[in-house]
């Protein structure tokens, strides 16, 4: 059972029913819940999930309030930085010439043999994401290839 | 004292990976657990099942998008963030 490091991107896509990007987030999410699966992310991610949400929202409480109820999944764990992980991050961000933050996601999945989702481009491009629907297409036989990740 | 117990493959890989990258042994870590687990009595507060936390999540988040602005969507604001140095 590998862990899935989901992207903030994703979180905030599903949150979001007016994304482009909304449904797969969910049906992904879905996915994820149905068959158990642990997922992990950086505790920088809740930063970015309450600020995105709450910039979409013009609502800080509401913001920080559905980043609190995203993490209250007995599914879902968050891992502060500390130094071993901090380090694991500049070397695999080094290597693959990752920001700052997409190192995080990449050097956990590392760290717990597991694998990123995203739909950040570059995540996808230069870390080996998968987007959402990459992931269901690849538990979906039959079903065409995964589409192009939304974000730049 | 020493114990012996069996633990799956593949959690036990996933608890010794974690613990490398916390900087702990494993017997570390197994220990902590323990006293929590007695700490907490039964393991803790029970957390909501993984589908009922994805759907009343959903909904929450439904209900507050209903009253928010238009404008660009909750990852269009985080794209926008992570690349706000590359558009000046």
């Amino acid at each position: 059972m590998r862990t899935l490091v989901v992207d903030a991107s994703v979180w905030v896509s599903a949150a979001d029913a007016t994304d482009a990007l909304s449904e797969v987030s969910r049906t992904f999410l879905a996915g994820v819940v149905a068959r158990q699966l642990p997922m992990a992310l950086p505790e920088m991610a809740r930063i970015e999930i309450a600020c995105a949400l709450a910039r979409r929202l013009r609502d800080a409480e509401q913001g920080r309030s559905l980043t609190e109820r995203m993490l209250g999944s007995p599914l879902v764990r968050t891992y502060s930085l500390n130094r071993a992980r901090l380090r694991e991050a500049i070397q695999v961000g080094t290597s693959s010439l990752l920001r700052s933050g997409d190192a995080l996601y990449a050097a956990l999945a590392e760290g717990l043999e597991g694998e990123v989702v995203s739909w950040d481009r570059e995540l996808v491009e230069r870390a080996g994401a998968l987007t959402p629907q990459s992931w269901i297409d690849a538990r979906s036989p039959g079903t065409s290839p995964g589409m192009p990740a939304g974000s730049p | 004292m020493k114990a012996t117990i069996e633990v799956p493959d593949d959690l036990y890989r996933q608890v010794k990976a974690e613990a490398a990258l916390q900087g702990l042994t494993v017997r570390e870590v197994t220990t902590r657990l323990y006293r929590r687990w007695l700490s907490d009595g039964e393991g803790g507060e029970p957390r909501e099942a993984p589908t009922a936390w994805l759907r009343s999540w959903l909904d929450a988040a439904d209900e507050a998008i209903r009253s928010a602005p238009a404008g660009r969507s909750a990852r269009e604001e985080l794209a926008a963030d992570r690349n706000r140095l590359g558009d000046e």
